[in-house]
């Protein structure tokens, strides 16, 4: 099964993050950096059932250098997932695959379908 | 010895202004705001300082970059304040702060501060409920529930530590502060709760690795479930992001609701810990996700069942 989400580049700000949600609860959210955007499921690997954010769209740090856990200081690196400090080092987040055609950003879902938002 | 409990915690943060946003809608009233930081306070003036973590009047930060830079204790006297400099001072360089406080490291590398009290003892309305089989508790024409109560942080309740060696810990605070052992997690850490407060635990320990050492959550007392669920649901509306809970534990007996929050610790909502004395016989368990709850719930939209069928997702921005 696969699935798609999109949206236009235009909505998500550069340095921004969004949060997407089922249910209600934190699903996955997407990050821009300049004219990339990346995808991850929003479960932190150092619980596997948390998500990282501390309020809607929060996921990188003050800086904005890192995506940010919240829940105990994990620092993970944005392009690529893994984790550079904090409890998850060494751990990586689960990537979504993400395609940009003429400012429509296109998010494949299927890697996340199977994470349950319950926490 | 006479130590009341945690009254204060001082953090160095990366976004003051998210902090200051968090700690206001989290229930506590700033009381100090300038430019480089500020104070938030529960009802009994125990509380929050935010610096940012550039601020080179903080104590430095612990080596896994846990926000957390001092914890502060409430002492009932001075003379009490004296006393644990004295014991302190047996192995430790023990400061001594102009405003009369003491401060020094534990033996995990927790910077701690100890101050005659500052706390202001509250005499305030309990929950009330009405029990099937009891006298009610609520008179006659008095509600329970309203879209507009209060829902206001009164009393920090607890800290809790990530160390890798749990055994110095309850050692450092059981041997040289005297805190009594309420209960066991064994595989995570002792509860414990110093002499002069008789909540089940005003801190408890989970071993982690070295990489992790720092705080885990800090706890503020609710007035009962009603407002840990309320305040709970509130954070959520305001787009705060849950991290356990609603729930209740089953050593201490609190209810709880944990949340993200830009300290890099988490805020917990609690309410009815149990209160125990020189009676109480500890317990000693394997914690599994059973001991760590009685029961566990999960935050979902507001609904009602006559509405339109859910959609199946949404998103927000």
């Amino acid at each position: 099964m696969t699935r798609t989400h999109r949206f236009a580049l235009s909505d998500l700000k550069d340095g921004e993050a969004r949060t997407f949600r089922r249910e209600g609860n934190p699903w996955w959210f997407a990050v821009r950096q300049g004219d990339r955007v990346y995808a991850y499921v929003d479960r932190c690997p150092h619980t596997n059932r948390t998500a990282l954010a501390w309020r809607d769209g929060a996921y990188l740090d003050g800086p904005k250098r890192y995506i940010r856990c919240a829940a105990h200081n994990a620092l993970f690196d944005i392009a690529t997932g893994r984790g550079v400090a904090g409890p998850c080092l060494g751990d990586r987040l689960t990537p979504l695959p993400v395609s940009i055609d003429h400012g429509e950003v296109a998010v494949d879902l299927s890697e996340a379908l199977s994470y349950s938002t319950a926490r | 010895m006479r130590i009341i409990g945690p009254e204060e915690l001082v953090f160095g943060v990366d976004d003051l202004e998210g902090a200051r946003a968090f700690l206001k809608d989290y229930g506590l009233t700033e009381t100090v705001w300038r430019n480089d930081g500020g104070t938030f306070q529960a009802l009994d003036n125990s509380g929050i300082t935010i610096r940012s973590r550039d601020d080179l009047t903080l104590p430095p930060p612990l080596p896994s970059n846990n926000m957390l830079r001092k914890t502060i204790y409430g002492v009932a006297d001075q003379a009490s304040v004296d006393e644990i400099a004295g014991e302190l001072s047996r192995d430790r360089q023990v400061d001594r702060l102009d405003d009369g406080s003491i401060a020094a490291y534990d033996d995990l590398g927790f910077y701690l501060g100890f101050r005659v009290t500052k706390r202001r003892v509250l005499d305030m309305e309990p929950e009330r409920l009405n029990t099937a089989g009891a006298k009610p508790e609520r008179a006659f024409n008095v509600t329970g529930a309203s879209p507009d109560m209060d829902a206001t942080p009164r009393v920090m309740s607890h800290i809790v530590y990530f160390v890798p060696d749990v055994d110095k810990a309850e050692g450092f605070y059981r041997n040289r502060l005297r805190f009594e052992l309420s209960d066991r997690f064994t595989n995570l850490g002792p509860f414990l709760r110093p002499r002069e407060n008789h909540d089940h635990h005003t801190l408890f320990f989970i071993k982690t690795p070295p990489h992790m050492v720092g705080l885990e959550h800090v706890a503020f007392h609710m007035r009962g479930p009603t407002e840990v669920m309320l305040a709970g649901t509130r954070m959520i509306e305001k787009g705060y992001q849950s991290f356990w809970g609603p729930g209740r534990h089953w050593f201490a007996s609190n209810w709880f609701w944990y949340f993200n929050s830009p300290l890099g610790a988490h805020l917990e909502y609690d309410a009815d810990m149990d209160v125990v004395d020189e009676n109480w016989e500890p317990r000693s368990m394997q914690a599994g996700a059973h001991q760590a709850q009685l029961f566990l719930f999960q935050y979902r939209e507001r609904w009602t069942p006559t509405g339109e069928p859910e959609a199946e997702e949404s998103s927000h921005s």
